[in-house]
């Protein structure tokens, strides 16, 4: 029995093992395999630290990595009071565990809303801190010295006096031992030496040299791989499907056929598509059949009407709609949209009676080994999931439904089977970002100043299905979020119009959530209001805000940064949105160019944000740099249509994104604060739209309301 | 170029680009601007930049936008990928 026994009575309130637990944990990331082998004993103080004799220090993620940077800056925040350098570390995914790694503002092993470094930002400098007390007590203990005489640096405890120094890995016998202390301090944000400071990404290295493994990389000992089609028309069904054509094909090995796909498994990929190819599949259509893009709109138009229920009501909307006539009111439409991640759905499982192993990158990950668990048949305990690296995820693998999918057809293969989708299967069967219909009605007083602010909210309820937890009488908060707007107005209400998709389309969550929906008609709207009331968009705001120290704070520098009071040339203007969500606040400020012939050209996107207490300064560049550049592909692209029931649009030549030569030159402005720190990986999308709706209008004299962007309202001539 | 008109041809891959001096300067300055976000596009967008490098030692803003048009980026590192470029076509 080893003195890391987990039964050890006396050491029961901590966490120790064997490092076999190594095994399920997933792949080490990192740049060299850790020296500690399976079988090397290891200290492991919580969840998210191992320490073994020699060799790295193991960070285990809780978060995935999706390319927002989570890894890095975990690993910052557990290094800064752990006392170890980021060379010093490796780091692992975590198992699919969420009693030990889910997010505790979302109460599940999740990885969204921007929520991550508020969920551990406490959590993860606890566990470092904890830890390094334990190894700084056992040091002492050891060298018969007061702890408070010894620190703690880069990786070993240090008693100057003495000159005596020994490194962490030699003192786990000795932690063993140690009482776990309660409520170790945290270091004041002043005496920080990681937190804050420009950091290189730690999985940068292994994604330049071409060794990272994303979930597409999993390759099992005897996997085969399987093409899919997915029935094109949402709620239809496989009707009949002839195996020969495919069979035929060589390398193909079998056909799989579930309730509304087939799949075609062979021994390499290339013959797994041109199994698929060689099928002549027939459709049940089922009851969209004859559903077209005019009927959902329609459909979405009617709601405008539909029954709603209250939200937010603060003073009198109704009577001063009476008294400060005339209303304004403005419509605004978005579309439907896919995530259109760059890495392609896929699923690798190997299923067995005894047991399952997937392999895959999920944003997810107890749900994605909960769905498996239900379509084998096993118990939980038996499916082992190993997580990637996420090539993408913007919401889309939020959602398990390509695990199931891939589930359904691995459980009629024999040896582990990776199902890849097509980017055209990709784009036709996403869980969409749903239409998105808001109606504002509002009224000035005698100065301009709105006095009051309607705001009707249209849409499906996402976390109906997939949070609950997020919805309260029926409303769902996500898609309500913001809708209310951060302005001072005295009466304000708002309702939501439950509006889903047809039966069998998946509607999810989608880069930005709640905010991307409310922030273009909130930003528009106070954009109209101001030229309605002829005051300048930048000083009505303003006036708007005075509640808001950190909302004005970021408007400020993004004001400054953009010279605001310079005349722009003739065809050019600027225009303004702000974003307050995650924790965060954003000011974004974007200059266009609009030719007569209406060609638009986003000349300048400068954008100041307040995240408060920034982990990397570079992290934050980067990812606003990010939301914005998605928030652009939407704007001006972004838009699925459907015709017979099924999505008509298949790849980026009919469903752009934004390309480099598109790209304006974007600025990112961090304003210091010492406030918690907030999320960031959505906050630059939901501005975007806005911004142009408002910098357009200023040259064109033209109010968008709609998305995408059609540059043919843009005309002038 | 259908893949089959590379079966005889030889075929350099992102795990042995930086045995090119190209690649070894745009690699490096992959680290240094700090370039990649998800990364599952950035090995493409690496033999790229080579490709362009190799044809074109100092290239404009313009000459990098044409090239690499190309390539898609969902998670938007357009701008650090222009940086790296130039700071590569520098070195
Ligand atoms: S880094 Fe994610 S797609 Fe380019």
């Amino acid at each position: 029995m080893s003195i890391f026994d987990k039964t050890n009575a006396a050491v029961s309130r901590r966490q120790f093992l064997i490092g076999a637990s190594l095994t399920g944990a997933g792949l080490v990331i990192g740049l060299q395999p850790s020296p500690s082998s399976a079988a090397a004993e290891a200290f492991e103080p919580s969840a998210f630290i191992r320490i073994p004799v020699d060799g790295k220090i193991v960070f285990v993620m809780p978060s995935v990595e999706m390319g927002q940077g989570i890894y890095t800056a975990v690993a910052m925040l557990l290094a800064e009071e752990l006392e170890v350098t980021l060379d010093q570390v490796t780091l692992e995914h975590a198992p699919a565990d969420p009693e030990r790694y889910a997010n505790p503002l979302l109460g599940d092993q999740i990885t969204g809303g921007s929520l991550a470094i508020r969920a551990v930002y406490e959590q993860m400098r606890k566990a470092g801190a904890t830890a390094r007390m334990i190894l700084v007590n056992a040091a002492a203990r050891g060298w018969e010295v007061a702890p408070d005489t010894c620190k703690a640096e880069a990786g070993h405890v240090v008693h100057a006096a003495s000159g005596r120094r020994a490194s962490y890995g030699s003192l786990i016998h000795a932690a063993v031992s140690e009482t776990v202390p309660q409520d170790v301090p945290l270091k004041p944000a002043s005496s920080f030496s990681l937190i804050g400071q420009p950091v290189r990404r730690l999985d940068s290295p292994e994604k330049v040299n071409g060794t990272a493994k994303f979930g597409i990389d999993a390759r099992p000992e005897g996997v085969s791989y399987a093409a899919i089609a997915i029935c094109p028309h949402f709620g239809g069904k496989l009707r009949s499907v002839e195996d020969g054509p495919a069979m035929a094909v060589k390398g193909v090995k079998q056909v799989v056929r579930i309730e509304d796909a087939v799949a075609v498994v062979a021994d390499n990929t290339g013959a797994a598509r041109k199994g698929l190819a060689a099928l002549s599949i027939e459709w049940d259509p089922g009851p969209n059949a004859a559903l077209s893009q005019a009927d959902l709109e329609k459909l979405a138009e009617d709601a405008i009407n539909g029954s709603a229920l209250p939200h937010i009501q603060e003073g009198d909307v109704a009577k001063a709609e009476i008294e400060h006539g005339p209303v304004h009111e403005f419509v605004y439409r978005q579309p439907i949209l896919t995530h259109s991640a760059m890495e392609p759905m896929n699923c690798t499982l190997h299923v067995r009676s005894d047991g399952c192993d997937v392999w895959v990158g999920t944003q997810i990950m107890g749900r994605a080994r909960q769905a498996v668990a239900d379509v084998t048949g096993l118990p939980l305990p038996k499916v082992v999931v190993h997580n990637h690296l996420l090539g993408g995820g913007f919401g889309r693998r939020l959602d398990v439904d390509g695990v199931i999918l891939a589930a359904k057809i691995a459980k009629q293969v024999d040896g582990p089977v990776k199902v890849t989708w097509s980017r055209e299967e990709d784009i036709r069967h996403d869980c969409y970002r749903y239409l998105n219909y808001s109606k504002v009605t509002a009224t000035l007083g005698a100065d301009g100043m709105p006095v009051s602010w309607r705001h009707r909210v249209i849409g499906p309820s996402v976390m109906a299905r997939w949070l609950p937890a997020f919805t309260r009488d029926g409303i769902d908060l996500d898609i309500m979020a913001g809708a209310e707007t951060p302005y001072a107005i005295p009466n304000k209400y708002t309702d939501f119009v439950r509006h889903e998709a047809p039966d069998g389309m998946l509607t999810g969550n989608w880069r930005g959530v709640g905010a991307t929906r409310n922030i273009p008609v909130i930003e528009g709207g106070i954009d109209e209001l101001a030229h309605a009331a002829g005051v300048d968009p930048l000083e009505y705001r303003r006036r708007l805000l005075q509640h808001k120290p950190r909302l004005l704070g970021a408007l400020h520098v993004a004001a400054e940064k953009a010279g605001w009071t310079t005349a722009l040339p003739q065809g050019q203007g600027r225009g303004i949105a702000l974003t307050e969500d995650f924790g965060s606040f954003a000011a974004m400020i974007s200059e266009v160019t609009v030719g007569n012939d209406g060609m638009l050209k986003i000349d300048r996107i400068i954008c100041a944000v307040d995240c408060g207490q920034v982990i990397n300064p570079d992290t934050v560049e980067a990812q606003i740099q990010s939301g914005i550049i998605y928030g652009l592909s939407a704007a001006l692209y972004g838009r699925i249509t459907v015709h017979n029931g099924a999505v008509v649009e298949s790849n980026f030549d009919d469903s752009p994104v934004l390309r480099i030569n598109e790209t304006p030159r974007i600025e990112v402005h961090i304003v210091p604060s010492s406030e918690a720190p907030g999320g960031i990986g959505e906050l630059g999308t939901p501005g975007v739209a806005p911004s142009l709706f408002n910098a357009i209008f200023v040259v064109t004299g033209k109010r968008l309301r709609s998305l995408p962007i059609d540059h043919n309202e843009l005309r002038r001539v | 170029m259908p893949v089959a008109d590379a079966a005889s041809k030889p075929i350099t891959t992102i795990e042995a680009i930086g045995e090119t001096a190209e690649g070894a300067r745009l690699q490096k300055a992959w680290l240094d601007i700090d370039v990649v976000q998800c990364g599952y596009c950035q090995s493409g967008q690496i033999m790229s930049a080579v490709a362009l490098l190799v044809g074109n030692p100092s290239p404009t803003d313009d000459d990098i936008d044409a090239v690499m048009a190309g390539n898609i980026c969902r998670c938007g590192t357009y701008p650090r990928i222009r940086a790296a470029i130039m700071l590569a076509a520098q070195g």
